[in-house]
């Protein structure tokens, strides 16, 4: 082991390894297995896995279905020593049996062999091919393809002789995850990873590595890791990535991610910020703090590029050599690197804590709020305190940005009134009574990883629920502090769009109705089969 | 089959004369797209205002005010809103019937240009419509409005469909299209006329691209890429299945149906040329019906002075000669005859085509399909369902005539990716679903 430096320790971590294949091999073990099998953590996904496949039935079928790279193969293969002389494996639904072949081919081949054989068969597969499959896959198979198509449409993970076992159902990142964090399997991958104990390889490796003062800023990178609240600042920007920009986050990438932050050309915060080959960093560009502006934050960069005398910040940064961090050399550009620094680093004790005067620069305040309301929604029991909590977020945010945005080309017009579209000169608009829709939400809510629903009604009447995800929260925020959105704004609104078309096709249905003509407004009141006016003409 | 296809007593004409199957001539195609939104709407309903004119209406509607308001004189603030502007044709579909005005006679109201694309929409219809009346959504001043046109709304269209389908693979995703429409009247409103160009465009093009073919028509690949997309001369699909195929193609469309029009039945509705030529082969008489295409197209060569040849020996090769002849008359320098071909297509370019065409660098002209374009698409082809997967939503494009490449593919999803509506459920690629955006 002596011979392995840290560096190539990590190499076992990326995606260009060997190791993120999970194959089948009769090569020797070394080193590199043992570290890696040292990392393995058993996510639950597994554990639910190895339930099913203890009490299978002859005839029965299990689905592990996910994206590539979230741990399929490395599951089934944990399993397929022990149970390989009973069950029928497929590993790699992907793969056909013959150059002609195609992958739909090859599954219907699959599941006519399994007509013939009654061993329970045990099936690796991606979720966008068993989705093609369900649509492309051979008539003779419809029984099969509806389960499919009904697992995937419906969600129902067991029917007849089918079972499901999908990884979209064990989301890695989660609001009311138990870890303090919003991952607790990073926290654990990132633990393991960097524990000072000796049954750590990583952590003997790199002790060595430091010994001889080699590779210093990896061994930095890597101390950096293990510090919980440097975590907690990489699993939130990783969240964020999730939520914002859809970003499919599979074990393997997330792997290849931690190599990269590690091992990169820079340091820690650096790595993290500056984009890369890795699929998640190239999300992350956008959330760097140094596209952050505030007046402290300019002052900061102002001060730091001119070298102004700044004798806190020098106590600081001998504090910060101590992490094995040293800036030397010119400054110019430098202060992107600090902030994103003192962006990791905010919530740590260093030296004078110089850099905790940003801390309320760097605040996640939407993505705690939109937790929050989040949180509000699942743990709704009906009781007053909570019912408190959630109408703040309906009444003082959710249904003004709905009215503000349904009435943007119509300021004129009254409170808790609709705008139902312009003709001519003429405005014409209905009362519209939006409330929030309690009973909905204690007896309908249903937790979803990266979204709610909102439920409203307009007087008695139940809309469709509304689904906020963390961007559309954003655009209700925006929205209520007065930003107007465009058509080339398109993402959020939609969903915004939906929602008013929604609310407009009820209050079309009102008995009274609203004409503003210029400065004058009439008011008609239908009674009767006759029309009601109000007004000066 | 014992029908006779052919008319009895086939002799060539003097001039070459199109009146089936094409909207355009080779001038005059002047095209009022509201006209033709409104007739294709009577088409759908079968329901039309005959000489209801809008004045007798606005005047119905005062007299229905009248006797409903408690101050009549709020009458002339709707009269404002809804007839000083053209805001009448916003509150329902329906309205639009008004432009498609009859005449005393019974006949459309209408331009030549105008009867004669919505003659090409009326074929496109076939014999369908909607079942059920458009399920509007107003409130109780525009229901009466609604109410007073419905009252004097009468059944019937003012034009008949007299043409067996051409193209009968697009005769189906068309009718699905207006189907789904007429389910969404607000958003019908606005994205009646886009269709309809979309359509005019399709049904040229695809007719065009399948014109020389016996078989009946079907989908024939022609690639387009989006407006915000590079042309590289590179991409091979969009270089030889694009608008230089489709440009070649044209040249063929007037000489080819101008022939079809002289096999025509008299009094018997337009078929196909592919379907002349089906029926022509299961004649049971295949001899006399030689002879007589031999003695027309003998006929046919003296006339227009083209280079003799030799009889045809069986009906199916009469008929690849009656082809090529009509092609080869219009090569003739010594005549007029390649330059009103020549108009023709440019007519067609101008008129129908220039949508959907934007010269790009050294690649050339292109064939380009915008943002509204593609949304548009992207909603008729999901229609029915929420949402469809990439791979189906592809194949809806190539039945609609729309052929994308895989690097157009790409940047559409990156395109829905912005517009938020798309839902990936792994990160492969195929498994992306799209939702429609009304």
């Amino acid at each position: 082991m002596s011979s392995v430096t840290l560096r190539k320790a990590l190499g076992v971590l990326a995606k260009s390894s060997p190791f993120s294949v999970k194959t089948t091999t009769e090569r020797p073990r070394d080193i590199y297995d043992d570290l890696k099998d040292y990392l393995y953590i058993k996510p639950d996904i597994e554990l639910d896995f190895e339930r099913v496949l203890s009490s299978l039935q002859p005839g029965e079928c299990v689905f592990l279905c996910g994206s590539s790279g979230d741990g399929k193969s490395e599951i089934l293969s944990r399993s397929y020593e022990r149970y390989k002389q009973r069950y029928h494996f497929h590993l790699d639904a992907t793969h056909s049996f013959a150059p002609h072949q195609s992958a739909i081919e090859a599954l219907d081949e699959l599941f006519d062999k399994r007509a013939e054989d009654n061993r329970p068969l045990v099936v690796g597969i991606n979720i966008g091919m068993l989705a093609n499959y369900a649509k492309e896959g051979h008539a003779r198979h419809i029984e099969l393809r509806s389960v499919i198509e009904r697992f995937l449409e419906e969600g129902i993970r067991s029917e007849g002789q089918y079972r499901f076992l999908d990884f979209e159902a064990y989301p890695k990142f989660r609001f009311n995850d138990e870890s303090e964090c919003y991952s607790g399997f990073v926290r654990q991958l990132c633990q393991r990873l960097t524990e000072p104990s000796g049954e750590n390889p990583f952590h003997e490796i790199a002790t060595k590595d430091e010994l001889r003062e080699q590779d210093e800023r990896l061994t930095a990178n890597f101390r950096l890791l293990g510090n919980p609240r440097v975590q907690d600042a990489i699993i939130t920007t990783l969240f964020k990535t999730r939520l914002i920009k859809d970003q499919f986050i599979t074990t393997r990438a997330l792997l290849d991610f931690l190599h990269q932050l590690l091992t990169g050309e820079f340091f820690l915060y650096d790595n993290l910020f500056l984009g890369g080959s890795n699929e998640l960093s190239q999300k992350m560009l956008e959330f760097d703090p140094a596209l952050i502006h505030t007046q402290s934050i300019d002052q900061f960069i102002l001060r730091y590029e001119l070298s102004l005398p700044d004798p806190e910040l020098d106590e600081f940064m001998a504090g910060l050599s101590k992490l094995g961090i040293r800036y030397d050399g010119s400054r110019d550009g430098q202060a992107a690197s600090m902030l994103r620094l003192f962006y990791l680093l905010k919530k740590c004790e260093v030296g004078n804590n110089y850099h905790h005067q940003f801390g309320a620069d760097f605040e996640e305040l939407l993505l705690e709020r939109y937790a929050s309301v989040w949180l509000m929604h699942g743990e709704y029991d009906g009781t007053p305190e909570k019912q408190a909590a959630l109408r703040n977020f309906y009444m003082k945010e959710l249904i003004p940005a709905i009215f503000t945005y349904a009435n943007r080309h119509a300021t004129e017009l009254g409170k808790r009134e609709l705008l139902l579209g312009q003709f001519g000169r003429c405005k014409v608009a209905a009362p519209l009574d939006l409330k929030v829709d309690f009973k909905s939400i204690h007896n309908l809510h249903v937790e979803k990883h990266d979204s709610f629903s909102a439920y409203l009604k307009v007087g008695e009447q139940a809309l469709r629920p509304m689904e906020i995800g963390l961007n559309l929260f954003e655009l209700i925020t925006k929205i209520n502090s007065g930003y107007r959105p465009n058509k080339y704004d398109k993402n959020a609104i939609i969903l915004l769009d939906e929602m008013v078309e929604q609310i407009r096709t009820v209050a079309k249905d009102s008995t009274s109705l609203k004409y503003y003509e210029g400065a004058k407004v009439y008011r008609l009141e239908q009674d009767d089969g006759m029309i009601t006016v109000e007004g000066a003409f | 089959m014992y029908q006779y296809p052919l008319p009895e007593g086939l002799t060539p004409t003097d001039k070459n004369k199109l009146s089936n199957y094409w909207p355009i001539r080779n001038k005059g195609n002047d095209f009022d797209w509201e006209t033709i939104t409104g007739v294709v709407l009577s088409l759908a309903l079968r329901k039309q205002v005959k000489t209801y004119e809008l004045t007798d209406y606005q005047e119905d509607c005062k007299q229905r005010f009248f006797a409903k308001l408690d101050e009549p004189e709020f009458w002339t603030v709707l009269e404002r809103s809804y007839f000083s502007s053209q805001a009448l044709y916003n509150i329902s579909p329906l309205f639009l019937l008004f432009k498609a005005r009859g005449r005393q006679s019974g006949r459309l109201d209408a331009s030549a240009p105008d009867l004669r694309l919505c003659k090409l929409f009326a074929g496109l219809m076939g014999n369908f419509f909607l079942q059920d009346a458009l399920d509007d959504h107003l409130n109780f001043v525009e229901q009466e409005m609604l109410s007073v046109l419905r009252k004097n709304l009468q059944p019937g269209t003012a034009i008949e469909n007299d043409e067996h389908p051409y193209l009968p693979f697009l005769n189906k995703v068309f009718r699905e299209d207006i189907e789904f429409l007429a389910k969404h009247p607000q958003y019908l409103l606005q994205a009646l006329p886009k269709t309809l160009r979309l359509y005019a465009f399709s049904y040229c093009a695809q007719l065009a691209l399948n014109i020389t073919d016996w078989q009946e028509p079907k989908s024939r690949p022609l690639y387009f890429i989006l407006e915000t997309e590079k042309a590289s001369s590179e991409r091979t699909s969009v270089k030889r299945s694009g608008y230089k195929l489709l440009a070649a193609a044209c040249e063929r469309v007037f000489p080819l149906l101008s022939a079809l029009d002289a096999l025509q039945l008299p009094e018997k509705p337009a078929r196909p040329l592919w379907q002349i030529y089906q029926e022509a082969l299961e004649y049971y008489d295949q001899p006399k019906l030689l002879n007589e295409l031999n003695t027309y197209l003998q006929a046919f060569i003296e006339k227009r002075e083209l280079v003799p040849r030799a009889e045809a020996h069986d009906v199916s090769e009469a008929f690849e000669q009656l082809k090529e002849l009509a092609i080869e008359q219009f090569r003739d320098a010594r005549t007029t005859r390649g330059g009103v071909n020549k108009k023709y297509v440019k007519e067609l370019e101008q008129q129908l085509l220039s949508d959907f065409i934007q010269a790009r660098g050294a690649a050339g002209r292109t064939l380009v399909l915008n943002q509204d374009q593609v949304l548009l698409l992207t909603n008729l082809t999901i229609g029915k369902a929420d949402k469809l997967r990439l791979h189906e939503l592809r194949k809806g494009f190539e039945q609609r005539g729309f052929y994308l490449d895989n690097q157009t593919l790409q940047a559409l999803v990156d395109f829905y990716e912005r517009m938020g509506n798309v839902e990936r459920m792994s990160d492969s690629g195929d498994a992306v679903y799209v939702r429609k955006t009304l």
